[in-house]
Formats: structure tokens, sequence, C-alpha cells
């Protein structure tokens, strides 16, 4: 987990790039609300092999028993 | 015809066929219920009186002509107001889009005004389906039946309150990360989300293409079963909709359970955060289903947190594309909780969210291989009771998370339906999930359970009164 410093740089970063504009009574909760969901999408870091899933596609074939 | 809470549809399909009730009177009983309580409710952002009169007469005259469509012919309905009406204005609860008239009715409204159906109002919603209640739009949040203090859950929010307050027997819904299942399950109806693909989404305001599902709240089982018969179809125009045979949702519905398998995921109360209350009625409810003659097995789904972070990656980042550019220009017309939330997705990567979408089929894949061992999941929906409205979560980032994102992950089947009450009053809900393009069994079991059950002999004190 980067420092805090560096949360504060790679969320002002973030919100630059995404050409949005957040006044600066709502900056620490839209900051904390940075952190708190990449928190939960660092499970999304555990590394996949090619062989895991080779689709990356929605799959709307109906299975076995419908 | 009183103003006490409408019939079901089942019912009034029944007593219309027999010439017991009119059309014209259910419709004007709907109308007064509507008009007596939605200043408690605020279920409706619009009652489309005039049109629905229009409607119930023209039923009238086919019915009584030996035109009658069907089970739905005649009967009153809700819209969430995503939904398009032709010549209605369909806002998403939202300021950006009040002066937004639909020129066709979506997809879904075409089906039930083809099956004769009386539309008699649009109905509140969180805006654009997501963000959360908020005073700062232009419509004020919907509030439950059960006590108008609570929260209905969303983010089908008037469809909940109006379908709990027996002001309509059905109002469509949609499903993004639980919006149908949690209102049913905060005001204690029957929600169904269908296997994503099952009904068509056209004309319907979109949250996230590749997880947004539509479809009904009802008081009963057996009319969700009525309104998917509907409801349900290919459609070509919307690339998600899936060409499906549709089979008779009421064929099997009193079949029973004995011999079905039914797989309970009792660890999900632990990994969901599941309260105490919430937890031993479904351990009840498993007991139900055990003496009806399921048997009842404990599965593992997959970790809980795996699911939200696929959830929130892909709805938020979907959400952001859609919205995106009204966010940048006029931030200022969303409500506050709204438009934070939907800022997150601008701060999710491209790689996030492909290993999310990867991630998703790995988890559709575990919870398909459970369907091997039973035919439907027993779950957790919400975990406890309605919150007091104002002391909603309004966060730009809800902590924990809900939890019903599960299915609209694995885009399973899911209904969730009233399972008991909480010490305060307040309903506590019950999911079944079934394999996809499998409706037809979770609406089996599910109205075994109802009928064993009884619970939906009790209704909310402001539902019986007269308006």
């Amino acid at each position: 987990m980067p420092d805090t410093t560096d949360r504060d740089s790679e969320f002002a970063a973030a919100v630059q790039r995404a050409g949005l504009t957040i006044p600066a009574e709502r900056w620490e909760a839209m900051r904390d609300a940075y952190v708190r969901m990449h928190t939960l999408l660092a499970v999304l870091d555990d590394a996949l092999t090619y062989a895991d899933e080779p689709a990356v596609l929605p799959d709307l074939v109906p299975r076995s028993g419908a | 015809m009183s103003t006490a809470a409408l019939p079901s549809i089942a019912e009034a399909g029944r007593l219309i066929a027999s010439g017991a009730l009119s059309p014209v009177a259910l419709t004007e009983a709907a109308l007064a219920r509507a008009v007596a309580l939605n200043p408690k409710l605020d279920a409706f952002i619009e009652i489309t009186a005039e049109r629905a009169r229009a409607a119930a007469k023209r039923a009238e005259a086919e019915i009584a002509g030996g035109r009658r469509r069907g089970p739905l012919h005649g009967i009153p309905y809700g819209l969430k107001d995503i939904y398009d009406a032709a010549g209605l204005r369909t806002t998403a609860h939202s300021r950006l889009l009040l002066d937004n008239i639909a020129v066709t009715d979506a997809v879904t409204t075409a089906r039930l005004e083809a099956a004769g159906m009386v539309l008699i109002g649009k109905l509140a919603t969180h805006e654009f389906a997501t963000g959360g209640p908020a005073w700062d739009l232009p419509f004020p949040p919907a509030r439950n039946p059960w006590n108008t203090e609570h929260f209905t859950g969303g983010s089908s929010s008037g469809s909940g309150a109006a379908v709990a307050a027996g002001i309509v027997p059905l109002a469509m819904g949609s499903d993004t990360g639980g919006s149908i299942r949690l209102p049913a399950a905060y005001c204690g109806t029957v929600g169904l989300k269908p296997t994503y693909g099952r009904v068509s989404r056209r004309g319907v305001v979109p949250l996230c293409f590749s997880l947004d599902t539509t479809g009904p709240l009802t008081w009963t089982v057996e009319d969700a079963a009525l309104a998917l018969q509907a409801l349900a179809g290919y459609d070509p125009r919307d690339p998600g909709s899936a060409n499906v045979p549709v089979p008779d949702y009421r064929a099997g519905l009193r079949q029973g359970v004995a011999g079905l398998r039914v797989g309970y995921a009792r660890q999900f109360n632990a990994d969901g955060g599941v309260g105490a209350e919430q937890a031993a009625a479904l351990d009840a409810a498993a007991q139900v289903l055990n003496k009806l003659g399921a048997d009842v097995i404990e599965v593992n789904l997959p970790p809980n947190n795996h699911f939200q972070a696929v959830a929130r990656t892909i709805s938020h980042s979907e959400s952001f594309a859609i919205h995106q550019q009204d966010l940048r220009t006029r931030p200022e017309l969303y409500a506050r909780v709204t438009r934070e939330r939907l800022m997150l997705g601008g701060f999710v990567t491209a790689a996030q969210y492909v290993r999310a979408q990867r991630l998703r089929r790995i988890l559709t894949t575990k919870v398909d291989a459970l369907f091997d061992s039973c035919d439907v999941l027993l779950t957790a929906i919400i975990p406890g009771p309605a919150t007091v409205l104002q002391q909603t979560d309004d966060r730009p980032w809800r902590d924990p998370q809900p939890i019903a994102s599960v299915f609209n992950v694995t885009g399973h089947p899911a209904l969730a339906q009233l399972c008991g009450f909480a010490v305060n009053g307040l309903p506590l809900s019950a999911q079944l999930v079934g394999r996809a393009f499998d409706e037809a069994t979770v609406l089996r079991v599910a109205h075994a359970y109802e009928q064993a059950a009884g619970w939906i002999a009790q209704r909310p004190a402001l539902a019986t009164l007269a308006g």
C-alpha cells in the first residue's frame, strides 16, 4: 500500500485524467472512496494464467439443465 | 370495489374472466389508492389517470366483446421511471431528463400493453437506477409501506413501495446490482431478476450494459410467473438478448419440491455480513423446504469480495462511460450521491476492467458447477431489515457493498421473497437462484415455500387502510 502522500498525488492525477471537478469540501470524502474502492479491487491483481480464462466475454449460452 | 389492497394478478384475472370484476372498477381502485397513499409513500413520480381510464375502458370493451387477451388483460401496473412509455416522460428521477418524452414504448412496456395491462403511473427510482435515496432531486425518495420512516431499498424504490402497499399487483424494476431484489426484500414483495438476456432492455435507460436486467416485482410468486410469461422472449435489437425458448412458467408451479435439491449457501451469511435475525430466517426457510420434501444440502459460494470487486469494476466503468460527458460539463444537475458514485468509474483502469471480466467468467463457471449437485440455491439477499431512510449510507463508496450483486455477476436468475419479519416488524427475505434460463424451477420452489410459510398473508398496516 503506497503511503498517504503517494495516494494523494495518485488520486489527484486520477481526477485530472478523468476530466472531473471535485469541490474542495468533497475532496477528502472522494479520496477516501477512491482508496476504499482500490483496496477492494486489489483482488483483481491475482494473476490468472491464459489457460484459466481465454475469452474475456460474457457467456449467454444456456447451461445444462435449463 | 373497496380501496383495500388490490387483488393479485391471478385473482383479478380470474374475477375479470368470470365477469365478477370490471377492469374499469379495478383501475379506479388502483388510482384511488395511488392518490391516497402517494403523499405517505412518494412511490409515484407521475400518476397517469387519464391514460389509465382510457386503457381500462378499452380493455373492458374488448373483454365484453369476447376478445380477452389473457390473464393480464385489464389489470393495472406501474413502471419504474427508466422505462419508456410512448408520450410520457422518462426522467430516471433526474433533473437531466426532466424534458425527456418517450417516442415509443420500451419492448417490455409494449409487451405488457399488448397483454392488455393498464399503466397507472411512473414510479420513483434512485437517480439513473444508481446513487441512493436523495433529497436534492426533483422528486422525493420513496418510503417503505411497512414503516414510512424506513428505506425501501433500491433502486426500484417506488416499485417496491407500490406493490407492497397494494396499489398495483405488478411494477417493473431493473437489476444491475440488486435493484429489483433489494426493494422486493426490504418491502416484503417478490422480486424476480430473470437470467441476463431473458428479457429485453431496449427502451430502458441503461446503467451498465453487461449487467442490466429488467424484471417484475409482484406480491405473489404466481404473479411473477404470469408477468415473466408476457415479458420473456428474444429481442434481436437488444444484443444482450438470448434466443432461448420460453417455457410455460405456470405449468410446473404447483409441482412441489419433493425430490428437488436445494443448495443452501449458509457460509455466505458470514461472508456477506448477514445479521443474526436474517440468518435465522434463512435457516428456518431451509427447514421449511426440507419438510416439504426437498433435499437441502450446504454449498459454498466463491468469496464475496471476488464478486464485489467484479461487480463494482464493471458497473462503475460502464456507468461512467454513459455519464462521462454530463459529469464533466454539468455535474451540478445530478444529486450529490449519484454524482459522486458515478465519478468513481472514472478512476477504474482498463486493465482492472479486463481482469474483472475474466474473473467474472471464472466465478460464473464455479457457480454453474454448484448446479451439478443441486437444482436451486438458497442464499441471503439482504443483511437484515431496512434501515431508517435518513440514515442510509450516502458516502461515495458504500461499506459494506450490497451482497445482491453476486448473481448479476454470474447472470443466473434470482428471486427474492418474504421469509419472515424482524423484531421491529420489517420484512426479511430469502433468495432462490436457478440455472441460467431455468426461471421455472426457481418459481416452482418459491411458490411451494410461499404457500407453506404463509408470510404473504401479512401486509403492511398501511396497505389495509381504506384510501
